[in-house]
């Protein structure tokens, strides 16, 4: 690729709005100019002559723009607003977990001066509020609309398949968290029940592999 | 040559439609066989080719897909639609019928003052 030619394309896409559309305008001027500067020089044009060509057949690119501005905003606007909705429900649903196994550390230290069975009670306490941030987990995953094909043609195709595969992922990310988080709840239940410290950490090699499944399903899914 | 170019681009539209009707094509091959086809009297600045475009691919008579080059540069392909071959159909027509009118206006002053 030129390189003269590449910065002055460049340059004039930078008043051009930020858009996946503008980006892509500019890679198809870009590989169409390179591909017109190529045939000048092979017809016996001079390097200079022919970039000068190219330039002034491109013409004004204002007219572009305009198209580009109307219909992109809004749809990043809502993306934004939404990708920050599903950071802070995310960023809540940890902050609660947190706050489950704290309520349950507490209860536990005090199990000793009293005579109620507060380890117990911190316990079911711990589960009960960690349903709360595993919903909210579950509820975010879904929050990604699924693609509405508009055309058929390839990169629709990849669109469709790229908002399937995150998805997907948003899915497992949430699945893992109610799997390590019971992992924990049982560690502990099973630990206190027996007093068997010393063998209940397999609990956690059991859960890698349960982890380790789930991966497998995910990847056995989006083979199909 | 300017009110030619005026002309011609009133119906930049059209015209790209009669080249995808051959089969797709990408920016540049279109531009370079309209020049052909006019002995390099006429070509379009790329702006108003790809604002065309844009604006085709807006009301769906036509639709766009990358190609798949191996080396990093890609190009942009344009295929033609059902709906844009009924279009280009009914363009054509109106044409023939505007040409027409044209020329029989047209004739009653200069083919008189010619003969």
């Amino acid at each position: 690729m030129n390189e003269r030619m590449r910065n002055h394309i460049e340059k004039l896409f930078e008043e051009a709005p930020k858009t996946r559309k503008a980006f892509e305008l500019r890679e198809e001027l870009l590989v169409n100019s390179e591909e017109r500067y190529q045939d000048l020089l092979s017809t016996g044009v001079s390097a200079d002559d022919a970039f000068k060509h190219v330039i002034s057949s491109i013409g004004n690119v204002n007219e572009l723009f305009q198209g580009l501005v109307e219909t992109k905003p809004e749809d990043r606007a809502e993306l934004e607003a939404r990708t920050k909705k599903i950071a802070l429900i995310r960023t809540a649903a940890v902050g609660l977990y947190i706050f489950s196994v704290f309520v349950f550390l507490v209860c536990a230290m005090f199990d000793m001066y009293s005579r109620l069975d507060l380890a117990l009670i911190g316990m079911a306490t711990m589960v009960f509020i960690a349903i709360i941030p595993t919903c909210m987990l579950v509820y975010v995953s879904n929050l990604y609309p699924k693609y509405r094909r508009t055309e058929d043609t390839i990169v629709e195709d990849f669109k469709e398949w790229k908002s399937e595969t995150k998805k997907a992922k948003s899915i497992k990310v949430a699945i893992s968290c109610i799997v390590w988080t019971s992992t924990l709840l049982l560690y502990f239940a099973v630990s206190f029940a027996t007093f068997a410290w010393y063998a209940t950490w397999i609990i956690f090699i059991a859960a890698g592999c349960v982890q380790a499944i789930i991966e497998l399903v995910f990847r056995l899914k989006e083979m199909r | 040559m300017s009110i030619t170019s005026d002309v011609i681009r009133g119906h930049t539209e059209p015209i790209i439609l009669s080249h995808l009707i051959e089969g797709d094509s990408y920016g540049y091959q279109i531009n370079k066989e309209i020049m052909e086809k006019t002995n390099n009297l006429y070509e379009l600045k790329e702006a108003t080719l790809y604002s065309a475009f844009r604006r085709l691919e807006e009301s769906g008579l036509i639709l766009s897909y990358w190609g798949d080059e191996n080396v990093g540069a890609r190009r942009r392909y344009y295929a033609i639609t059902d709906k844009g071959r009924k279009a280009y159909q009914e363009y054509k027509k109106d044409w023939e019928n505007a040409k027409d009118i044209i020329d029989k206006l047209l004739n009653n002053r200069e083919g008189s003052s010619n003969e």
